[in-house]
């Protein structure tokens, strides 16, 4: 048996047995709860860590978090520089020592503008893991715990999308330029980085809902779930402080795997000209804007955005996947 | 020293057998060093607790100890040939027809997806034996352990079969190829009491037709008692006790087989009365240490137990090479059996 | 069996229903103004209402559906707001387009997926199975669109100035060089390539578990020890009761593809549905978005349906009961 299993149980049945104690004893679980978690959470990341390529995701990943998030600084141009004749004498200059990515059509920096579209593209992909999270594990609760007609509007609802093309409804509905929430105040249009957070979120997360549901089920029939509600504890007491401190391990884990989808997604949309509009960068316009470059010497404009693109989605899914690893050990084959 | 009885020339020979599993907390040893012959024709029943290491040495004779398990030590010879260390396109013409091996559940040792007869073919095709020749006798087969209806049985798959009638069905697929081996590990754990007997019998019969020589692991005394000619009793991945069924059986020195007997429940005892167990647990093959590994559960047990380990000696006074190993062997000889 | 089938195809309408439904709500709600596509945006009022009246758009929503469902069933599919062509016959033309490319993109990536699941299945954790494991990983993180045009920039161009020929080895315009199995190979070997990546990466992982599973089995130890030899085990007991699996997966990931196309036909400038939708989108024209829209939901609740009969098919225990 794994030490995670082990503190799970003593967790579990430290629970069950404070619960049934009554409330002198509150103190106790949460002082010793508190010890056991923290021990817990000092395993995991340790099995994460021996996760060699994991780690090594998360630190390009942060590296290109940081670059993004610093790129008015490390930025050696302008990304949007006003079309001066010294600007434009620079266009088409091939990869060099001073245009690390080129130039593009226009003889802006492209590296600058890379990093401009990366930072887009992470506010994107964290903004739309953390909403969804936030929406799924909300609504997925609400299902697991109470069942009911909630439960099965849940069901019906992603049923009924699972029926429609995915990418098709996020065209038409990114297409609408003045979106509302049923009509009763209006939302920020997907042509915003908010806009399209709310967007991809919004039609983004039923599979949270579904994975927190199902973990639900599952505990609910279990004995420490059981002896809270025999000791008297109510509804949002047990999902609280049994069944989503139990589910951790797979939320944190599609949340992050969301980041990734997230970031494709934005990028296939923003490709297909919806979301983000010139002159404001995005990785996918940048890619659709040098689309014409294809097969001529240009081509590093679509070539660099791409890997940039790509670099960040596999490190998030590595991410992910060493999470994965390091909070559900069983899962491992 | 070597244990080989004077029978003629043995059929199976296991010498110092040794089988670990390694895992990351360190090695399992599964199986510690044992010694054992089968002579052609014979049964030998190899008795013990679950994890005492009886069906990794069957897995071992067959070459098949799944991974992370290996053979760390000792040679295991089928008639002139040795099978260790045997390049395993050549160990696979010899598994199905010179050893074949009858599992514990016959529901999920029988491939869901393929219909009954065909697996029974398959293990003749696959040692040459041409397919209408294999689909007549498997036919035959199936009728000779009692499959009613037969040819259309055949055409069945396993899970329109019974838990006994499967059992058949897997007898039947071990003495497709007349194997001079056959193993059954458990095979009537996994099925109901009632039809246990009935499978026992299909067995015997089928290892008389077939004219094998039959290795059967189980926990189970009463069937020793009624199928075997020799007994091996295995403890923590060693053998503790062997000799013929009646010596074993009338006269256990080990303090181990001796716990075995007094948990089988029997006519003559008080039914209202809880059976004996043994106390304590098994014992943890991660450490191997030098001790009898029963020490800690014996109530006999002395120093010396937990000092050094007993070696498998004749049991004194005795012409059917009964041996066993315990400190305390002579004692336990004087100490009789409560009836 | 059949009736199971039967009872599946009913319980698919209702979610048909409420798929068109809100397909319709999300289209009226969120599309272009189809009045003012017939009107080519003037702001010719009297052309606008005229317009609205003309195509029933002045009536409440639920009115509009139910009068649309009505005609939709019947098979009139009405016209497009734009070109004024049939809906019915401009989404089956298009239907036959993405299905070609379905099918080869379905065809191949199931036999690499399926040799590549059992591969690292059997050779799990070996430095073969790592190698893969971290393409699955890549195919999953690729960006299709940059992907594909990846690879025209350098299948079609570069590798034409390395080997120095005027041939085109992949990729020509579709329709533009004639037909023939030759020409059928270069216009949809890329696209074909590029759709896989995705595919390829999902089903060989699925596989490679559902594998690992079935080689876990007792029957896996039984068929060694009737001398089977260890390939002979995985190919054939291994891999047919862990096809079951995949095959389902394949079938409903195949029944997405027909609107879910979209981006590879964009990249490779092929007709068909995703095409026909991004025009469509483009010029505003609801009257093909609706019935684009229920008629790939429908592809989707079809293959659905097809996957859940395959795996009777592959189960005898599920076919018996």
């Amino acid at each position: 048996m794994s030490s995670f299993d082990e503190h799970r149980q003593i967790r579990e049945s430290g629970a069950a047995i404070a619960g049934s104690v009554g409330s002198t004893a509150l103190i106790d679980e949460a002082t010793s709860e508190l010890v056991i978690v923290r021990s817990q959470w000092r395993s995991v990341a340790r099995r994460f860590f021996h996760h060699r390529v994991a780690t090594l995701a998360l630190l390009i990943f942060i590296l290109l978090a940081l670059a993004a998030l610093g790129a008015n600084f490390i930025s050696p141009y302008d990304p949007n520089p006003p079309l001066t004749a010294s600007v434009l004498s620079s266009a088409r200059e091939s990869p060099s020592a001073q245009h690390l990515f080129g130039t593009d059509k226009l003889g802006r920096d492209q590296l600058s503008r890379i990093l401009v579209a990366l930072g887009q593209s992470l506010q994107v992909g964290l903004g739309v893991a953390l909403l969804s999270t936030i929406i799924g594990v909300t609504v997925g609760s609400l299902a697991g715990f109470y069942r009911g007609w909630i439960d099965a509007l849940l069901m019906r609802f992603t049923d009924l999308f699972l029926v429609l093309p995915a990418l098709a409804v996020l065209l038409i509905a990114a297409k609408n330029p003045e979106p509302s929430f049923f009509g009763l105040f209006d939302l920020p249009p997907a042509t915003s980085t908010e806009g399209m957070i709310l967007l991809l979120a919004a039609l983004g997360w039923m599979p949270m809902a579904r994975i927190v549901r199902g973990e639900y089920l599952s505990l609910r029939e279990r004995e420490f779930v059981e002896a809270a509600r025999a000791a008297g504890a109510g509804g949002p007491r047990i999902i609280l402080r049994h069944l989503l401190p139990n589910s951790v391990g797979p939320i944190v884990v599609f949340a992050t795997l969301e980041v990734g989808l997230a970031i494709l997604t934005e990028a296939t949309l923003s490709f297909l000209g919806a979301g983000v509009q010139i002159p404001a960068i995005s990785l996918g316009n940048l890619i659709a804007d040098a689309e014409d470059t294809v097969g001529t010497d240009l081509a590093y404009l679509i070539l660099f955005p791409g890997l940039v693109l790509f670099l960040i989605v596999l490190c998030a899914n590595f991410i992910g996947d060493g999470l994965r690893d390091a909070l559900d050990p069983r899962a491992r084959k | 020293m070597t244990i080989i009885s004077e029978t003629p020339t043995p059929l199976l020979v296991v010498d110092d057998l040794a089988v670990e599993f390694a895992t990351s907390s360190g090695a399992i040893h599964a199986v510690n060093g044992i010694s054992f012959t089968v002579a052609a024709g014979e049964t030998v029943a190899i008795v013990g607790e679950s994890g005492s290491g009886k069906s990794v040495s069957a897995l071992a004779i067959m070459g098949l100890i799944p991974p992370p398990g290996h053979q760390t030590n000792g040679v295991v010879r089928l008639a002139s040939q040795t099978l260790t260390d045997m390049p395993d396109r050549h160990y696979r013409t010899l598994r199905g027809r010179n050893i074949a091996m009858i599992f514990q559940d016959p529901l999920s040792s029988l491939n869901p997806a393929f219909r009954v007869g065909d697996q029974i073919v398959e293990a003749m095709t696959t040692h040459g034996t041409a397919k209408a020749e294999a689909r007549t006798r498997a036919i035959e087969l199936m009728e000779s352990v009692g499959i009613a209806n037969a040819p259309r049985r055949a055409r069945d798959y396993p899970h329109q079969f019974s838990g006994g009638m499967r059992q058949r069905v897997m007898i039947a697929m071990a003495i497709a190829n007349r194997p001079q081996l056959l193993i059954a590990d458990e095979p009537t754990t996994a099925l109901d009491v009632t039809i246990q007997a009935q499978v026992l019998d299909v067995l015997q019969a089928a290892k008389k037709d077939a004219d094998a020589a039959l290795l059967l692991i189980t926990h189970d005394l009463g069937v020793v008692a009624g199928m075997a000619d020799r007994v091996l009793v295995m403890y923590a991945g060693r053998i503790i006790e062997q000799g013929s069924v009646d010596e074993v059986l009338i006269n256990p020195i080990h303090p181990y087989t001796r716990g075995l007997l007094a948990a089988l429940p029997s006519l003559h005892t008080n039914s209202r009365a809880p059976l004996p167990t043994i106390a304590g647990v098994p014992p943890n093959l991660l450490s191997d240490r030098e001790a009898c590994a029963l020490a800690p559960r014996c109530e006999f047990a002395i120093d010396v137990c937990r000092s050094s380990r007993p070696l498998l000696e004749a049991v004194s006074g005795n012409q059917e090479n009964h041996q066993a190993a315990c400190f305390r062997a002579h004692d336990m000889a004087v100490l009789k059996v409560d009836k | 069996m059949t009736r199971y089938i039967g009872r599946r195809i009913l319980a698919a309408i209702p979610v048909l229903l409420l798929a068109s439904l809100l397909v319709f709500v999300l289209v009226r709600q969120f599309g272009a103004d189809p009045a003012r596509t017939r009107c080519q945006q003037s702001r010719d009022l009297k052309c606008l209402a005229r317009t609205r009246v003309q195509l029933g758009l002045d009536r409440p929503l639920p009115v509009q559906y139910v009068d649309f469902m009505g005609d939709f069933v019947q098979g009139d599919w009405g016209t497009s707001e734009r070109t004024d062509q049939s809906v019915a016959e401009s989404i089956g033309i298009a239907l036959g387009e993405t299905a070609q490319l379905a099918f080869w993109g379905v065809a191949f990536s199931s036999v690499v997926a399926i040799s590549v699941g059992v591969y690292s299945a059997n050779k799990a954790y070996s430095p073969g199975d790592y190698f893969f494991t971290g393409l699955a990983f890549a195919g999953i993180a690729m960006p299709t669109f940059w992907f594909g045009l990846i690879c025209i920039n350098y299948l079609t161009f570069h590798l034409k100035e390395l080997l120095n020929t005027n041939e085109v080895i992949f990729f020509s315009i579709p329709n533009a060089t004639g037909h023939g199995a030759i020409n059928g190979f270069r216009e949809l070997a890329l696209p074909v390539l590029v759709l896989s990546v995705q595919l390829v990466a999902g089903w060989s992982r699925y596989q490679r578990s559902s594998m690992l599973d079935e080689l876990d089995s007792d029957y896996i130890r039984t068929a060694r020890s009737k001398g089977l030899t260890r390939r002979r085990v995985v190919w054939k007991h291994g891999l047919r009761n862990s096809l079951g699996a995949l095959v389902t997966v394949i079938a409903i990931d195949a029944g997405a593809l027909f609107g879910g196309l979209i981006v590879t036909e964009r990249v490779f400038s092929r007709p068909g549905m995703g095409t026909l939708f991004l025009n469509a989108l483009g010029n505003g024209d609801s009257a093909v978005l609706i019935p684009w829209m229920i008629v790939t939901g429908v592809f989707i609740i079809i293959f659905n349906l097809f996957a859940d009969i395959l795996y009777g098919v592959l189960d005898p225990r599920v076919r018996v009961a």
